[in-house]
């Protein structure tokens, strides 16, 4: 028996370890895709109804007329009553969607916002994870050495060393999906800002309207954001997976050798 | 077993080829000596416990990595639910604030 205890885990046991975590990958897989899809909807319903709130005030002015030309048969006082109630309504129109599209699109910046926080602790967590991990490993790696013979050494555990190092990279496919804490949002947001009080001195229907179009880019923003986040959880998932297979073949071979091992005092010199 | 026979099981045991061929020159020159000392005996069982314990080192850092691996899968799934929750409170709130004003 070598310096290091180990789990004897026969074959059927980590065949069945693996089904299971493959049965669970495949949940987590789906639960993920429902809910980006889930995502994508009320993202989509968002800038619908912006679309629909905006609409109405731009169509407001034409409401005002109709109603001026209704009132045009009437004589007097009626005939302006009328027209002051349409231009109030139309006043009250654009402040309450002006009011709930700025609400929206503050709201999806925070969320953004809150997302890449969220994803980038996460990162941290595991960059941390990894790196203790890494250096607890290289220690045992160190004492195995220590005690080792040359081949032991050079053959065994040099090659090991490498392994570890690579075991504790973060997988290529995660490392493209994660995100950064990007300077370019709070750049991008300072313009938009700049975009939207821009278009508030020039009128009302420009300010919804600017807003409208900055709910569209963070809308979209905010759908590259979540799609790079499933993206990484999956590839993350799928590298756990390939991960655990990897050490359940692993954990067959330690008993093999130690059993071989067990059997080199009773070797008899073939004929 | 003979020492034939143990080469050939060692070479389906998954033993690294380096280790294999380590071991199978010590077999061979004690064929050829006629004698497979203690020292001989010693080495390889020394090769075939550090391919062990090199086994169980690596085996643990994997399920340590993919242990990591599943821990940050889940923070993005957390952030990804929050995500979601407060996308559906911006959602409703407009609808509503949209509806309101269309009906009016």
């Amino acid at each position: 028996m070598g310096i290091f205890s180990r789990r004897e885990a026969p074959r059927e046991e980590g065949e069945e370890v693996v089904q299971e975590e493959e049965g669970y990958l495949d949940i987590a897989r789906r639960e993920g895709k429902e809910r980006q899809e889930r995502i994508g909807q009320k993202l989509s319903n968002i800038r619908e109804h912006i679309g629909n709130g905006v609409a109405m005030v731009l169509g407001a002015p034409e409401a005002v007329g109709a109603a001026a030309k209704d009132a045009g048969g009437a004589i007097g006082h009626a005939a302006e009553s009328i027209g002051k109630g349409a231009v109030h309504g139309v006043e009250f129109v654009g402040e309450k969607i002006g009011s709930a599209a700025r609400k929206t699109w503050e709201g999806l910046g925070n969320m953004r916002d809150k997302l890449v926080e969220g994803t980038v602790r996460a990162k941290e967590g595991l960059v941390d994870r990894f790196e203790r991990s890494k250096e607890a490993t290289k220690a045992k790696v160190g004492d195995f050495k220590e005690q080792g013979t040359e081949f032991v050494k050079t053959k065994i555990a040099a090659p090991l060393e490498d392994k570890v190092n690579k075991i504790y990279s973060i997988p290529d496919r995660v490392r493209g999906a994660m995100l950064e804490r990007k300077v370019e949002h709070a750049e991008r947001d300072v313009a938009e800002q700049a975009k939207i009080r821009e278009a508030e001195l020039i009128s009302r229907d420009a300010y919804v309207k600017a807003l409208q179009e900055q709910i569209a880019e963070r809308v979209a923003t905010a759908q590259e954001v979540i799609d790079k986040t499933r993206e990484a959880e999956e590839a993350a998932r799928e590298s756990a997976q390939t991960y655990k297979e990897e050490a359940s073949i692993l954990r067959d071979k330690g008993p093999r050798f130690t059993r071989f091992s067990g059997e080199v005092d009773s070797l008899e010199l073939s004929e | 077993m003979t020492t034939q026979e143990f080469k050939e099981q060692l070479k389906e045991s998954g033993l690294s080829q380096e280790s294999f061929e380590a071991i199978a020159k010590i077999l061979d020159g004690a064929q050829a000596e006629k004698v497979l000392s203690d020292d001989n005996k010693k080495e390889i069982k020394s090769i075939l416990n550090a391919e062990a314990d090199a086994a169980d080192i690596e085996a643990s850092a994997l399920e340590e990595a993919a242990s990591a691996l599943e821990e940050y899968a889940d923070g993005l799934s957390a952030a990804l639910g929050d995500a979601e929750k407060e996308i559906g409170k911006i959602e409703s709130d407009l609808i509503t604030e949209v509806d309101e004003v269309s009906g009016l």
